[in-house]
Formats: C-alpha cells, structure tokens, sequence
C-alpha cells in the first residue's frame, strides 16, 4: 500500500504540472497564432477586397512559410464559402500557388479521415470538378463525418454526374440520411431532374425520399405529373406527405383535385395534415369550401392546418373564417379565432386557450 | 459478541470499503479517458462537421424550445433575451410559467409587450394544471410571430410545465432548457446537429452544462469565463467537469447515456407524446425521461442512440450555500433513487442491453450505494481501528490512497479541460481549480453523502414531490457569484 501510495502521490504531482504545462503551452500557442496570423490575414483581406489582385499580393501569400499559413488557412478556407467573383478567384490561386489543390485531390485517399475530411471541405469550397470522382468514392467512406463531408462538398461543385452516386449512397453498405442527400442534389440545379424523377419511380424508398425532397427545395414544375402519381399511389406515407408539400410548393392548378382527394378522412394523419397546407400555399379561391370543411375536422393537425391556410385564400377565406368565428363553441370556432387573431384581424368575441384532443 | 468476532466482522468490511473507493474512482478514471477520446475525435472532425451548412440547410429541422419558469422573474428576462438570440434557422420558444407567484409573467409582460391570444392547445399528452392564457409579444421578436409564446398555467410541477410545453410546440424537435441558463451562441445548432447527421437514429441528445457563478454575462451572453469566487462553488465546476461533462460523454461514447440534463436536452417530439412526456410524479423527471426512452426503444428493437454534445453548453448557477447544495444533492439523490426503483425491471436483463447490463448496474452500485458506503467508511473504519480489527496504518494509508485517487481522477479532468476546452484562462482559475480537486475531499464529499442518503430515504418513503427553486442572482450583474 504504501508503494501504491507513494506512486499515486507522484502521479497526483505530474498531472498537475501537465495541467500547468498546457496552460503555458496553450497560451504561448494562441498568442504565436494571433503573432503569425497578423500580416497575412491584413494581406488576405486585401487581397479579397481589391477589384483586381496583384501579383504582388498572389506571391506574398503564395510565399509564406507553412507555419504562418497554418496560422491562416482557417480563415481562408473559411472566406472561400463566401467570396464570389474575382475575389474568390484570386483566393483559390492562392490555394493553387500553395500546392494545396493537388495536395487535397491526393488526400481524397490518404489513410487519415481528418486529412480525406478536411479535403472534401477544400475541394468543395473552391468547386474543383476535377475531384468529383474521388469525393464520388467518398460517399462510402468508413467514417460518417467524411461521408458527410463529401455530401456537402459535392452540392458545392453542382457537377450534375454526381447526381446518381449521391443517389445511391442512401442505400449504400453505409448510408447516408436521405434529407442531407436532397440537400445536395437540389444545390446540382436544374438539370439534376430527369435523374429526380427516374429516382421517383425507385423500389427503394429511402431514393424517392430524396427525390421528392430535392424537388421540393428545387421547386420544378417539370415534376408535377410524377408528384402527382407519388402523391396517389406511394407506399411510404413519408413520400406521399413530402409529395403533397412540393405541389404546394409549385402551386399549379391542375395539382388542386388531387390535393384535396389528399385530404380525406380516409388518408394518412400527416399526408392529409400535409395537402391541408399545400392546398393554402397557392391562394386558390376555389379551396375555400374544401378548407373551411376541413376546420372542424376531430384531428388538430388537419384542422389548424386548414386554418392557417385559409388565411392565405383571400377575402373568401377571411369570410370563411369569421363566420367560423363566430359560430358556437366548437373546434373550427376555436381554430378560426386563433387564425384570425394571429394575422392581426380580430374576432367579434373573445377567447382563452382552448383545447383539442388528438 | 466478543471483540474477535466484532473484528472479523469489522475487518473484511473496512477492506471492502476501501476497496469499493479504489473501484469507483477507476471507473470514473475509465469514464475520464474515454470521454477524453471522444471530444479529441470530436474536436479533430469540428472543420468539416458542417455546421455552418447547418445552419443554412433549408433542411434543419425547426426547434420548439421549451422553457418551464417557476419563480424565475430574477433572470427570466435575460433568459428568454438569450434564448432569442441563439444561431439557429427557426426556432419558437415556449416559456411556460407554471403559477409563479414572484411576478416571473409581469416582468416578461412589461418587456416583450405581450398580449393575450386564443390558442388552441392539443391535448397529446395529459397535463394537470389548466392553461389560463397564451400570450404573443405586440410586435413579433422574429420573422415568425410566434417565434416567442408565453402560456400561463396553473401551478402543476415542473413535469406539468414541461409537458404543456410538448402539446405547444409546433415543431418535430423539442429542446428543454431551464430558465436559470445561459446558451452558447451555436449550443442549439450543436444538440440538434447529431439528429441533422442521422435524423432516423437519434432519439434524444444532452448538452453539457456548466458553471456560470463567476463568469460575466452581458445581454445574455457569457462574454468572460471565470471562476468562481465561493469554494463551495468552485468545487462544484471540478464536479461538473468530472462527473457532468467527461462523465456523460463517456457514457455516450459506449452506448450507456441515461441522464440528459433538464437545463439543456433536446428530444424528438414524436417519441415524447409516444411515451406520454415526462413523468410528472418522478423528481428527477429529465432522467426518468430518458430511461423511459431507452426502456421503450430496447422493447421495441429500435435500433437508436442517444447522444451527449460536449460542446458549446448551456451555463448555469449552482448552489453557493450549503443550505440550498443540501437541497439540490437531497433532490437529485432521491430522482436516481427513484428512477432505479420504477425502472427495476431493466436491471441485469439482456434484452435492455447495455442499459440494463451495465449502466443501471452502475448507478445502482456507483451512484445511490456510493454515499452509503462512503458514511459507513466514516463510522466503521474509527471503530475497527478502536477494536484493532484492522491496522492504523493500513487503514490510514488505503485511505490516503482512495482520496488521493480521487484527486487523481479529478485533476486528470482538469488537465483534460486545459487540453481541449480551455474555458478558464487566467492563471488563478487554474490555482483555484486545482486547489478546489483537492478540497472536494476534504468535506464537501462527505457533506453530499449526507445530502444524497437523505435523498434516496426520501424516495424510499415516497415523500410529497416540489418544484426544485433554488435563489437565483439573475443574469444582469456584471459576475453572478459577485452579485449574488
């Protein structure tokens, strides 16, 4: 005991001088940072808001020690996310001079993921579609935050190739989650819908998942015959309630009927909840009658649902909603009231928090 | 009994005892280290964890941010301000004023000019206190003008509170924060990030929680971290540090996170209503939440996580009193105790895995035991020693072992926080930090026990429940710990 004592004692002694030691390290540390990063980041922030860089300021970034530009490189890689135009150009030659775009290309598959990570984040910020392929390869990588990583990276380069790898990495050995996969296929533009809509029709729910979300976020018109059918016949009620909030979203008149067919007492809680919504997004006058059945429905999604979007149908709608104001005591009374309220058109009676079961 | 029969008894109990130290804080070292690999990982993948894309994403899911304030009007204030401010896409606050009786609703009236509006209010989880009112500010604090909802109800336990807040929120995610606490700028944007990366897998996530005593807060913000200047509130930022951040994040690290922190969690509200809230007849209801969670989805087979986010935190006031620690201590004791005892069926069955396994073992054996051993140390070793049942020096030096452990353990925390987080920067904090590792010993430890066995007693008799109020200094003053 008494040797266990004397070896705990001695260990108790050196982790409080480690303790000290960090404290000195750390602030020697911060302040070499601040010391080395001072002069380049005055340079870099010239660089970036001169119209037209020098080669003067390209070289005197391109030239600086590894250990000053390990000091700045944060804030670089961090100003490429926000930079457009020249300046942005003039900042990725910096990259370029420095070696650093080859150097990513040839992390992309390096043995370290903090390295492959850091890569992706690079490449994706300087939009290098050279490294499309390699990032593609990434979309399977072992480590989460790398597979991420690439994801992002991917939508920030927008080449439309990418479009069926990101697909097929929602169902992938290691799968990504089909919401972060939308994310990035919306940010492909425009011409990534022939893809969306093949992948509308995939057995695999987790793929149409991202289409419909990705047309969603990417508001094509192109799609609404296929949203349509989604929002019919889909098996997943995920995809169906994700196809009525896109027809929303476009707000094409023809999407009207199969919208309120969504509605029906006989359809899922979220998918009716949903169209309830979609039906108010586009105003439709025509709806109203529709909407205004729908404030008394038992279930408080549909019906507070139905309330909000009878705010956005115009005069008709405000009509509805007085009336179901001042109605008797019920739920479409109870709903119309905190609608009309909310957008700042008062009611004829008062009120109080009322409750609905659900 | 004769006294040899006294010292046989005595003597393999001392040595149990001594040994249970040594077991404990060798675990605690395991949780210690664990966490230390974690957060390293964590720190290492930060650039290119995406947060600022996060936070872009039209795809982040919204938050309904619940904050249940009973007698809070000393920081209420500062703490919604603080709230509001937080970095994150959309969110709405709900701060429900479960019946306070110290003008909490009236400072919140006269400042966010707020006024009543009819709402209507589903009843997805039972509730007992009737909603009086619902109030909007005049002028909407964000683009949404619902994005701040003050409901007035009548006084029904902070479980009440917290579950008119889940019928409330109008979002998919459900963060609970406690009135008392300060939010890091981007703490919102990190609890929720884990549900960003794996929306089918996550079902709840914990933020850390640290000490706000000491620091300065302007406009609801930690602008300056300090330490304390109380010991007793000094100690418990070591505690915090050991037990609360690098704890948890080992427990997380391997599956094992049972206790996510009222004062900043973030659950998905699906699973809420599924579960029926929060149990309103449970003290430690936050954890009792999350045993809940897992006992549920290891029924179920789901195949889930439950996530600690080590960083940015939520910073809140502890107790600088031994009175109001004695309270605190009693409360929380008496939550474990009694979620083990409601929850005892998951101990040692295999189907609730490393829950029932392992974790719930631990607490059992680690947590509520933990100050009955400990008190019993303090009366059986000087009574063995009066019998001769054990040696002097022996016992004096596997004590001096166990609480040099102890130390040990604690300052291996703090050169962990000087390595990766480094919230204290100045010279005298590190003095004090240290300093407070080895005065937690001396004390305060055998002090706590006391508190926590009074606590488990509570639970066994199955005392009246009360909302846990402790006297807040309010965020407004330039230091909480020197204003208070």
């Amino acid at each position: 005991v008494t040797v266990i004592l004397a070896l705990m004692s001695g260990a108790t002694l050196l982790t409080v001088l480690i303790a000290v030691a960090c404290h000195v390290l750390r602030q020697y540390a911060d302040r070499r940072r601040a010391r080395l990063s001072a002069v380049p980041r005055r340079a870099l922030v010239s660089l970036v808001a001169d119209e037209h860089a020098s080669e003067a300021q390209l070289d005197l970034l391109a030239g600086l020690p590894a250990g000053v530009w390990r000091a700045v490189a944060p804030t670089a890689i961090g100003m490429l996310a926000k930079l457009r135009g020249d300046a942005r150009v003039a900042l990725a030659a910096v990259f370029e001079r420095r070696g650093m775009v080859s150097q990513a290309l040839r992390d992309l598959a390096t043995g370290s993921p903090i390295r492959r990570g850091r890569a992706a984040v690079l490449l994706g910020s300087l939009a290098r579609h050279d490294a499309v392929p390699g990032l593609c390869a990434l979309l399977d990588d072992r480590h989460r935050e790398v597979r991420l990583a690439a994801v992002r990276a991917l939508a920030l380069i927008g080449d439309v190739s990418a479009a069926q790898p990101l697909l097929a990495s929602v169902i992938g050995r290691r799968p990504t989650p089909p919401q972060l996969i939308a994310d990035a296929l919306a940010k492909l533009g425009p011409a990534v819908l022939p893809s969306l809509l093949d992948a509308l029709r995939d057995p695999r729910p987790p793929v149409r998942l991202s289409a419909v979300n990705a047309i969603h976020q990417l508001g094509a018109t192109g799609a609404r015959t296929s949203l349509v059918a989604a929002l019919r016949t889909d098996e997943s009620v995920e995809v169906r309630r994700l196809a009525a909030r896109a027809l929303g979203r476009l707000g094409t008149r023809s999407a009207l009927a199969p919208l309120i067919d969504a509605t029906g007492p006989d359809q899922p809680l979220p998918v009716r909840a949903e169209a309830t919504l979609a039906i108010g997004e586009w105003a439709s006058a025509d709806a109203v009658d529709v909407l205004g059945s729908l404030l008394a429905d038992d279930h408080y999604p549909v019906a507070h649902a139905a309330a909000r979007a009878l705010l956005r149908t115009g005069p008709a709608g405000l009509a509805t909603l007085r009336r179901a104001a001042a109605a008797p005591d019920t739920t479409a009374q109870a709903h119309a009231t905190e609608a009309l309220t909310l957008a700042g058109h008062q009611p004829d009676h008062g009120f109080a928090a009322t409750g609905h079961a659900s | 009994v004769s006294g040899a029969g006294i010292s046989g008894i005595l003597g393999p109990i001392d040595v149990g005892i001594l040994s249970y130290f040594v077991l404990v804080n060798t675990l605690q070292l395991a949780l210690v280290c664990l966490a230390a690999l974690d957060t390293t990982q964590y720190r290492r993948r930060r650039p290119f964890a995406g947060f600022n894309d996060a936070y872009r994403s039209a795809l982040t899911p919204p938050v309904s941010i619940l904050m249940p304030a009973y007698n809070e009007a000393a920081c209420i204030v500062e703490a919604v301000r603080a709230s509001l401010a937080l970095r994150y896409p959309r969110f709405e606050l709900i701060v429900i004023d479960d019946g306070s009786t110290d003008g909490t609703f009236e400072r919140l009236r006269a400042h966010f000019d707020l006024v009543v509006v009819p709402r209507v209010i589903p009843r997805d989880v039972a509730v007992r206190g009737v909603v009086r009112s619902v109030h909007l500010p005049a002028r909407p604090v964000g683009s949404d003008p619902e994005t701040l909802v003050v409901v007035r109800k009548d006084n029904g336990g902070k479980a009440d509170a917290v579950n008119t807040g889940i019928n409330l929120a109008r979002h998919p995610l459900v963060c609970m924060v406690d009135a008392d606490s300060v939010l890091d700028p981007d703490a919102l944007l990190s609890v929720v990030k884990p549900f960003i990366d794996e929306p089918a897998r996550v079902a709840a996530t914990g933020g850390v929680v640290r000490v706000a005593n000491g620091c300065r807060v302007l406009a609801g913000r930690i602008v300056e971290t300090a330490m304390p200047r109380q010991w007793l509130a000094r100690i418990q930022v070591v505690e915090y540090l050991r037990s609360f951040l690098l704890g948890r994040t080992g427990w997380s690290r391997v599956g094992g996170l049972v206790i996510i922190s009222g004062a900043f969690g973030v659950f998905r509200r699906d699973l809420l209503i599924e579960l029926g809230g929060v149990s309103r007849d449970c003290i430690g209801e936050d954890a009792e939440l999350v045993v809940r969670l897992h006992r549920r989805l290891r029924e179920r087979r789901a195949d889930y996580d439950v996530v600690f986010v080590a960083e940015p935190v939520a910073w809140s006031e502890v107790p600088t009193t031994a009175r109001i620690l004695s309270r605190q201590r009693r409360r929380w004791h008496r939550g474990i105790t009694e979620i083990l005892i409601r929850h005892r069926v998951m101990l040692g069955r295999p189907r609730y895995g490393r829950i029932g396994l392992v974790v719930l073992p631990y607490y059992v054996v680690f947590e509520v035991l933990a100050p009955l051993v400990e008190l019993s140390a303090v009366v059986l070793i000087p009574v063995a020693l009066a019998v001769n049942a054990v040696d002097f020096a022996f016992a004096g030096q596997f004590l001096l072992v166990a609480y040099v452990y102890a130390i040990l353990v604690s300052l291996v925390a703090v050169v962990f926080e000087e390595l990766s987080f480094h919230r204290y920067h100045r010279w005298s904090d590190l003095v004090a930090i240290v300093l407070a590792a080895i005065l937690e010993n001396l004390g305060y430890r055998q002090f706590t026990a006391v508190c926590q066995l009074r606590g488990s007693w509570d639970a066994v008799r199955g005392r009246k429940h009360v909302w846990g109020t402790m006297p807040r200094a309010g965020f407004t003053g330039a230091e909480l710990s020197r204003s208070s």
